[in-house]
C-alpha cells in the first residue's frame, strides 16, 4: 500500500494554471502514521496539492503515488481509502445529516456506521437535522463524520478547522488523533492556525509559492532551527554567521536564527564577556522566520528525508 | 452510479409530482373553457390540442429545469469538490446524473401526459398524440443534451436555462437551417416531423459527448480547462453529423433532380412478367392534363403506350395514344385511356387483349381533367381482385341553355365493366352545378343537384364488390354481379363541415384484410385553400364504428391518399409538410384501437403497401417493406404490382422495376439496365 515507508510520494509536481504557476515541482514525502501539517499562507498552492492528490485536477506535470496507487491512473482506489474534507465544505443544504451520511456510506464498499454515528453523538449534532440548518462549523463536522465512515487509511483536511470554535476544533482534533493516529493511519491537516497543527502534527511541509521548502519531522526541524540570543554588554557584536534567517541586534544583545543549528555554533560564538544561548522556537516563530526569509531569498532548505523515486 | 442516480432522483423526488399538478391544471382550464369553446364554431378536438401544446410546453420547462441544475447547481455551490472526492470515477457519476435527469423527465412526463390522456377526451380520441410519442421523445432528448452540456461548462444554473434554449434555437437556424434552406430533402421522403426528429437524434449526440468529455477530461474546479474539451468535442461532433446529413442528402438528389419529368406513370402486369409505360419517343412525357404535356419544338408530342419485358428490356407492343393504362391482375388485359384532343383519344376507354391487342370493349368516358383534380386514381379504371371487373368513374360537362359562359353542370358516371364480355354498368348518377364567381377573382361555385355525389370507390379486397363512399358520408356495397347497392353505413354529418368544392377528393383506402376503411376528408373554403384542413378517419367496417385519426392542413396533404400496410394496422398519410417546395414526406399513423391488435396474425406480405406522395409536378415514391419501414424509391408516381412484389416507377424516362429496396433502371430504348438504389 505504500512506497517505502510512505503513504504519500510526489515527485516534481507541478501544476499551472494559464499563467500563473501553482505548485512548483513539489516533491513531499508523507510518511506512514503521521499527521502531516502543510503550513503557508493564502494562495500558495496548498489546496491545488490536496486537489491533486485526489485527482480533482490534473498536474500539469510530475507524478504522485497515494498509498501506494498512481494518484491519476488510479484515482478511483485512492479515493476510497482516503477521507477528504475542505474548507467551508459546501454540501447538500436540502439533505438530513444521515441522509448524507447514507449517501456517502453508497459510495464506499466498507462503511462504519456506528464510528459516524458516535462521532456525531460526540460533536452533539442530531443525524435529523437538516444540513442547511447546521452552522458552519456544525457542517465541517458532519463532513467529518462522514470522512471517516468507511476507516480510510488516508484522512485529508484542507483548511477544514477553519470556521470552528476553539473547543470544537480541539473537540474534533482530539477525536481525529484518536481515530487516525492511534490505528496507524495518515492525516494530513493544512492550515494557517500553526498552533494547532504544532499541537498534533508531528511531520510537517512548509509550502511558499508553490514550493514546498522544507519538509520533515517536526521535532527535527525545532531542532535544527534555533533562536541564538548573545548578550554582549561591554564587548564588540559577535560576527553574525552566514545562512541565518532573521536578525535582531541591539547594543548589548543580538539575536539571529539559524536553520542548521548545531551545538558547535555555540562554541563558535563563545567569546569573553559574552552569554550564548540556544533557545527553542515555537513553530509558529519557525514558520514566519523562514517565510520571511524565503520569500526575500527564494532559497529552498534542505529535504530531511531521503530521497524517494516516484515510479509508476 | 447508482449512488449519484439516487442522489438526484431524491434531489429532484418532487418535479414529476409538479408534471402531476400541471396535468391536473390543464384538465381544469379544460373543464373550464370546454362550454364556452362549445358555443363557437371551432372544434372541441381544437381545444384538446391546445391542452396537449400547454403540456408539452409544461414538459420542456420542467426538462429544462431538471437538466440544468445537474451540475451547474453543485458547482455553484461548490458542493462538487465533495462529489468529485467520492470513491467514483466521473464517467459514472455523469452517467448516474443523466439518467437520473432523464428519469425524472420521463416521470414527470408520464404523471402530466397519463392522467389527460383517459380524463381528456379530445385526446384520448385522438390516440394519434401518443403515436408522436417517438419525436416527443427525440426532441426532449436533444433538449436535454445541449442543457446538459450547458449544464457542465457554465457554473450558474440560471446561466444554462437561459444560455441552453438560446442553443436549441441557433441550431434550428445553424445546422438545421443550413440542409433544410438548401431546400433539400434530408432523407429523401420526409420533411416533416420525422426530419425533425432525426436531427433532434442525431445533434444530441455530439452535446452528450462533449458534455461528457467536459465532465470527465475536465477539471471544472478552479480552470476554464473543461472549456477545451467541450468545444473542440462539441464542434467535431457536429462537424460529423454535417457532413453525415450533408452526404445523404446528396445521396437523394439524383432522384429529386429527375422531377424534371413530368408526371407519367407506370402499371405493371406481373403476371405476364410484362410491364407498360407510358412514354413519348424514349422519354417519359406528360403530365396528367393535356396543357401540361411534354412539349417539344412547340409541339405537343402525342404518346405512346410500350409493353416491356421486364426480363429482356425488349418492347413486346407499341401503342400511340394512351393517356393511362391499368393491367388486369392477371396481366391478360389492359385497360387504357386515351388523353389527346388531337388524335381523337380524349375521354376513349378500351380494353384489350394485353398479347394479340384484341379490343374486348370500349367506350367513350369524358372528364374536365383541371377541375377533376389529381386523386391518385388511374383514370383507366381499377381491377377487381379477380380481373373480372374493371371500375371507373366518368365526368360529362353540360352548358345549360341560358346559362351565363362558365357555368356547367357536370354530370358524374360510375362505370362497372365485365371486362372479358364488354357489359357495362352504369352504377351511379350524381350532379353537380358550377356557377360562374361574380367576386373579383371570380372564383366558381359548386352546387350538388343531384342527390349524392361518389367521392371514392375501391373493390373490396377478395371479393366482387365495391365500397362507394359519397359526399354524404355514406358508405354502401355494390355487387356488379347482383347489380345491387346496399348502404352499410352511415355517417351523422359529413366529414367535411362546410360545403366545398373539394368534398370529391375525399378519398378512402381499404386495409387489406377489408376491415378497415381509412377515409381522408378535406375541409375547405375556396376563399381559404391554404388553410384547409385534412381529417383522417378509420372505419372498422364490421363494427361501424368510425374515429378521428389525424388532422393535417390540406396543403400538408395535398390530394394524397393515405397506404396502409400490410400489418393493416398501419397507415401511411401523405404528409407534405412543404408541398409549395414540391417536397413530400410520409407521416406515418398506426392504429392503437385494440381490436386492431388482435387481428394482426397473418404475416405481413412483402411490400404490402405504398404511398403516393406530392403535389402534381414532384411525387414521390416510397415502398413499405415487410417491417412497415418506408424507403424512399424515386421521384414520380409509382404502380405497385397487384402481389406487391414489384413496383414501378420512372426516372426520367426510364422505366424502374424495383423488388424491395433495390431499384434497377431499364431503359426501354436502349434496353440498358443500371443499378440506381442504394
Amino acid at each position: 500500500m505504500s512506497d517505502s515507508g510512505y503513504a504519500v510520494v510526489t515527485n516534481r509536481l507541478t501544476k499551472r494554471f494559464g499563467k500563473k504557476l501553482a505548485l512548483d515541482g513539489v516533491s513531499a514525502h508523507i510518511p506512514v502514521g503521521s499527521v502531516y501539517g502543510m503550513m503557508g499562507p493564502n494562495g500558495v498552492g496548498k489546496t491545488t496539492f490536496v486537489r491533486c492528490l485526489l485527482n480533482m485536477i490534473n498536474p500539469t506535470s510530475g507524478s504522485m503515488r497515494v498509498l501506494g496507487f498512481d494518484a491519476v491512473r488510479e484515482s478511483v482506489e485512492v479515493r476510497r481509502r482516503t477521507g477528504h474534507v475542505a474548507a467551508l465544505q459546501p454540501l447538500w443544504e436540502w439533505m438530513t445529516v444521515q441522509e448524507f451520511a447514507d449517501f456517502v456510506a453508497s459510495c464506499f464498499p466498507h462503511w462504519n456506521a456506528a464510528s459516524v454515528s458516535s462521532f456525531l453523538e460526540r460533536v452533539a449534532i442530531d443525524p435529523a437535522q437538516r444540513i442547511g440548518t447546521l452552522s458552519r462549523g456544525q457542517r465541517t463536522m458532519a463532513a467529518l463524520g462522514a470522512a471517516i465512515g468507511h476507516e480510510p487509511q488516508l484522512l485529508i483536511l484542507d483548511e477544514a478547522l477553519t470556521g470552528l470554535d476553539p473547543i470544537s476544533r480541539r473537540d474534533v482534533l482530539e477525536s481525529i488523533i484518536d481515530v487516525m493516529h492511534l490505528e496507524g493511519r495518515t492525516v494530513i491537516i493544512t492550515g494557517q492556525d500553526i498552533a494547532d497543527l504544532e499541537r498534533i502534527c508531528d511531520h510537517i511541509g512548509f509550502l511558499i509559492k508553490g514550493k514546498l521548502f522544507y519538509e520533515g519531522p517536526l521535532e527535527a526541524l525545532k531542532a535544527q532551527v534555533k533562536r541564538i540570543m548573545i548578550q554582549h554588554p561591554s564587548g564588540p557584536p559577535p560576527v553574525i554567521p552566514a545562512g541565518v534567517l532573521r536578525v535582531n541586534a541591539s547594543e548589548r544583545e543580538t539575536q539571529f536564527t539559524v536553520s542548521n543549528f548545531t551545538p558547535e555554533l555555540l562554541d563558535e560564538l563563545a567569546a569573553p564577556g559574552r552569554v550564548v544561548q540556544a533557545m527553542e522556537m515555537s513553530l509558529e516563530n519557525i514558520f514566519v522566520d523562514l517565510v520571511r526569509h524565503q520569500l526575500g531569498r527564494g532559497e529552498v532548505l534542505p529535504a530531511l528525508h531521503p530521497e524517494v523515486e516516484v515510479t509508476g | 452510479m447508482k449512488a449519484i442516480f439516487l442522489k438526484e432522483w431524491r434531489q429532484g423526488h418532487l418535479l414529476p409530482w409538479t408534471g402531476l399538478l400541471l396535468s391536473a391544471l390543464t384538465m381544469l382550464l379544460y373543464a373550464l373553457w370546454v362550454t364556452r369553446y362549445a358555443s363557437t364554431s371551432e372544434e372541441v378536438d381544437d381545444l384538446a390540442g391546445y391542452c396537449v401544446l400547454l403540456m408539452g410546453m409544461g414538459i420542456g420547462v420542467i426538462l429544462l429545469v431538471s437538466a440544468s441544475g445537474l451540475i451547474a447547481a453543485e458547482t455553484s455551490t461548490g458542493a462538487i469538490t465533495y462529489l468529485l472526492g467520492l470513491p467514483i470515477s466521473r464517467s459514472r457519476m455523469w452517467w448516474g446524473k443523466v439518467f437520473a435527469g432523464l428519469g425524472l423527465t420521463a416521470a414527470t412526463a408520464v404523471l402530466l401526459i397519463l392522467p389527460a390522456s383517459l380524463v381528456l377526451p379530445g385526446i384520448r380520441e385522438r390516440g394519434h398524440f401518443l403515436l408522436y410519442l417517438p419525436d416527443m421523445v427525440a426532441g426532449m432528448l436533444c433538449v436535454f443534451a445541449v442543457t446538459m452540456f450547458c449544464s457542465t461548462i457554465f457554473a450558474r444554473p440560471l446561466t444554462v436555462f437561459i444560455v441552453a434554449p438560446l442553443i436549441v434555437i441557433g441550431l434550428s437556424f445553424g445546422p438545421v437551417g443550413l440542409v433544410a434552406g438548401s431546400r433539400r430533402s434530408l432523407l429523401g421522403y420526409d420533411e416533416g416531423m420525422a426530419d425533425l426528429s432525426l436531427w433532434a437524434l442525431v445533434l444530441a449526440p455530439p452535446f452528450f459527448l462533449a458534455s461528457w468529455a467536459a465532465f470527465t477530461r475536465g477539471e471544472l474546479l478552479d480552470s476554464r480547462r473543461h472549456w477545451w474539451y467541450a468545444l473542440p468535442v462539441l464542434a467535431g461532433g457536429l462537424a460529423v453529423v454535417m457532413l453525415g446529413m450533408l452526404s445523404a442528402t446528396d445521396r437523394e438528389l439524383r432522384y429529386r433532380r429527375s422531377d424534371v419529368a413530368s408526371v407519367s406513370q407506370v402499371t405493371l402486369s406481373p403476371g405476364s412478367n410484362y410491364a407498360a409505360v407510358l412514354v413519348a419517343g424514349s422519354r417519359a412525357a406528360f403530365s396528367r392534363t393535356a396543357e401540361q404535356g411534354w412539349r417539344r419544338g412547340g409541339k405537343t408530342r402525342s404518346t405512346t403506350t410500350v409493353l416491356v419485358d421486364l426480363e429482356t428490356g425488349g418492347d413486346v407492343m407499341w401503342w400511340p395514344g394512351w393517356r393511362e393504362v391499368a393491367a388486369s391482375p392477371d396481366g391478360r388485359l389492359v385497360a387504357t385511356l386515351g388523353g389527346f384532343p388531337r388524335d381523337g383519344s380524349w375521354g376513349q376507354l378500351q380494353v384489350q387483349q394485353v398479347v394479340s391487342g384484341d379490343v374486348v370493349c370500349g367506350f367513350r368516358t369524358s372528364y374536365v381533367a383541371e377541375e377533376s383534380g389529381w386523386t391518385g386514381e388511374n383514370r383507366a379504371g381499377t381491377w377487381s381482385g379477380d380481373g373480372k371487373w374493371l371500375a371507373c368513374v366518368s365526368y360529362q360537362d353540360l352548358q345549360p341553355a341560358g346559362t351565363p359562359a362558365g357555368d356547367r353542370r357536370r354530370q358524374q358516371k360510375l362505370l362497372v365493366l365485365r371486362a372479358d364480355a364488354g357489359v357495362r354498368r352504369e352504377v351511379l348518377l350524381g350532379e353537380q352545378e358550377r356557377i360562374s364567381g361574380t367576386g373579383q377573382d371570380r372564383q366558381p361555385q359548386m352546387k350538388l343537384i343531384s342527390p349524392e355525389f361518389i367521392a371514392s370507390w375501391q373493390w373490396v379486397p377478395g371479393e366482387e364488390a365495391l365500397y362507394l363512399l359519397n359526399d354524404k358520408s355514406e358508405l354502401s356495397r355494390y355487387s356488379p354481379a347482383e347489380g345491387r347497392r346496399t348502404v352499410l353505413w352511415r355517417r351523422s354529418g359529413t366529414f367535411a363541415r362546410r360545403e366545398d368544392w373539394m368534398r370529391r377528393e375525399m378519398r378512402m383506402r381499404i386495409s387489406q384484410d377489408g376491415k378497415r376503411i381509412a377515409i381522408c376528408a378535406p375541409e375547405v373554403v375556396p376563399e381559404e385553400q391554404h388553410a384547409a384542413r385534412s381529417h383522417t378517419w378509420v372505419l372498422a367496417v364490421e363494427r361501424g364504428r368510425i374515429r378521428r385519426l389525424a388532422e393535417f392542413t390540406v396543403a400538408e396533404t395535398r390530394y394524397v391518399p393515405p397506404a396502409w400496410a400490410g400489418d393493416n394496422r398501419t397507415l401511411y398519410l401523405g404528409a407534405n409538410l412543404r408541398w409549395e417546395e414540391g417536397q413530400a414526406g410520409p407521416t406515418r399513423v398506426r392504429e392503437s384501437e385494440s381490436a386492431t391488435r388482435r387481428s394482426t396474425a397473418a404475416p405481413l406480405p412483402f411490400g404490402s403497401g405504398m404511398l403516393f406522395s406530392g403535389d402534381r409536378s414532384a411525387a414521390k415514391a416510397f415502398f413499405l417493406d415487410a417491417r412497415g419501414k418506408a424507403s424512399p424509391l424515386g421521384a414520380i408516381y409509382p404502380a405497385l404490382s397487384p402481389g406487391g412484389r414489384l413496383i414501378g416507377i420512372d426516372v426520367q424516362g426510364r422505366l424502374v422495376i424495383t423488388t424491395g429496396i433495390e431499384v434497377t433502371a431499364l431503359d426501354p430504348k436502349t434496353r440498358a439496365v443500371s443499378r440506381l438504389y442504394p
